[in-house]
């Protein structure tokens, strides 16, 4: 070494504090990363993620186990928002399915040979004697007892009484509810009486009609309270007894009462208000 | 070769208070553990082997923390020149005293910094001495003592360099 031993421990500081200045100052004049920190950048992300790798489990334990302050906030906050959006959802997709029966509803308005009114369903009989429901029309709207009801895909029954805004309606499952039908097929004569919860019964049908299961039961037109045609049910067991006069038919109604939303009321051209 | 695993350490610590810093303040206060370790290292290891790691630690700390090369490795290289001055004149082993020096070094380190912005970019950061640097110069002063025992028990350091030991009873 050429400098003398007393002046070696000066000069070495020296020169680290010089270094790290002409570093400092060359940084500030040039922005971009010099090679030797283009080396330490190169360095320090693999070392980085070395270090922190089983440094994260650690990481995760303290985050998601004990370090849990405002997350009780946060999930209130998180569970409020849910509850608003599954609402919304709802409601949406509410929407959406009301759309589709008000559709099928507005199709079957098309085929229909009368005029209608449409109506919602706001009650349903709580009683289990009575099969009827209350729909969001009445008087004021045209309706009077004796109605026939329609939805998608049939009959669902007739106007029972009346009020000024809304109308009971007695479903065709009633016991009380008799329609003069016939078998679409066999053309054969019947008559539908509800039978609670099994259906409808199709009574007075000679044993010697050959009737199928799956038939299609139609309205006959007869009585002067249902147009001809309308779709009622399908026959669902047919049965034949020696003492029996007549066959006995179950059928099935096409519509499901449970699942009634909205109807259709038939109005003849006669008492047509609108 | 101590002086290898001295500077892995430098490097170990950097990358551990960085995550310190995310893991328990959200990024907001770095918990300078390698200044500790250049405190430690002044009042420990020889000039140059000292002052090449603190340059090699404050360098490194630049790269990690995206500042501009040579800002902390400069400063640094002043903390272990004033402790290392100040270590034959006083008895470092009391806890008050590496608490409040370490604290105040801290403090300082981040008005120097501030300084250093303003002059150098124009960039305003004043108001971060009350909500950065001094709860975070609290924090490094009240770990000080315990790192310094973990370092003592480590024993890199006194095997690394001659200690001060000598320099301080020549002083006494």
């Amino acid at each position: 070494m050429l400098l003398p031993k007393k002046y070696r421990l000066s000069f070495s500081i020296s020169f680290i504090i010089i270094a790290a200045l002409v570093i400092l100052l060359y940084n500030l004049r040039n922005p971009s990363p010099g090679f030797l920190r283009k080396i330490a950048l190169e360095m320090v992300s693999p070392l980085e993620a070395t270090i922190n790798l089983p440094l994260q489990g650690v990481a995760d334990v303290w985050r998601r186990y004990i370090f849990l302050v405002g997350r009780e906030a946060s999930n209130k906050q998180l569970r409020e928002q849910n509850a608003r959006l599954m609402d919304e959802l709802i409601e949406y997709r509410e929407g959406y399915q009301e759309g589709i029966r008000l559709q099928k509803i507005l199709k079957l308005r098309e085929t229909l040979p009368s005029s209608t009114i449409a109506a919602r369903v706001v009650g349903r009989n709580p009683s289990s004697i009575f099969k009827m429901i209350l729909i969001s029309r009445g008087e004021r709207d045209g309706l009077r007892a004796g109605l026939p009801v329609m939805a998608v895909p049939g009959l669902v029954g007739r106007i029972l009484e009346t009020s000024w805004n809304v109308s009971r309606v007695l479903l065709i499952i009633d016991e009380n509810s008799n329609v003069d039908s016939l078998l679409q097929d066999s053309r054969a004569p019947g008559m539908l009486q509800g039978a609670s919860s099994s259906g409808c019964n199709l009574k007075y049908v000679s044993k010697t009609i050959d009737v199928k299961v799956g038939e299609v039961v139609i309205s006959s037109g007869m009585g002067g309270v249902f147009p001809k045609g309308l779709p009622l049910g399908v026959v669902k067991s047919v049965s034949k007894k020696e003492a029996d006069l007549f066959q006995r038919i179950n059928v099935s109604p096409f519509v499901n009462p449970a699942g009634l939303e909205e109807v259709l009321i038939l109005i003849p051209a006669k008492d047509e208000v609108r | 070769m101590r002086y290898i695993y001295l500077l892995c350490l430098g490097i170990i610590l950097i990358g551990f208070q960085t995550m310190i810093a995310n893991l328990f303040f959200s990024g907001k206060l770095v918990v300078e553990i390698s200044l500790l370790m250049v405190l430690y290292a002044g009042f420990n290891l020889t000039w140059v082997k000292g002052g090449v790691l603190c340059f090699i630690i404050g360098f490194l700390l630049d790269c990690f923390m995206g500042s501009v090369s040579g800002l902390f490795a400069l400063i640094y290289l002043a903390y272990f020149l004033l402790a290392k001055f100040v270590s034959p004149r006083v008895y470092a082993e009391k806890i008050w005293f590496i608490m409040i020096f370490v604290g105040l070094c801290s403090l300082v380190e981040g008005i120097l910094v501030i300084v250093f912005y303003k002059l150098a970019f124009d960039l305003d950061k004043l108001h971060h001495i009350w909500d950065v640097f001094l709860p975070q110069a609290i924090i490094v002063g009240l770990l000080a003592p315990s790192f310094f025992s973990l370092f003592r028990r480590l024993k890199l350091f006194s095997h690394a360099g001659t200690t001060c030991s000598s320099e301080r009873s020549a002083i006494s």
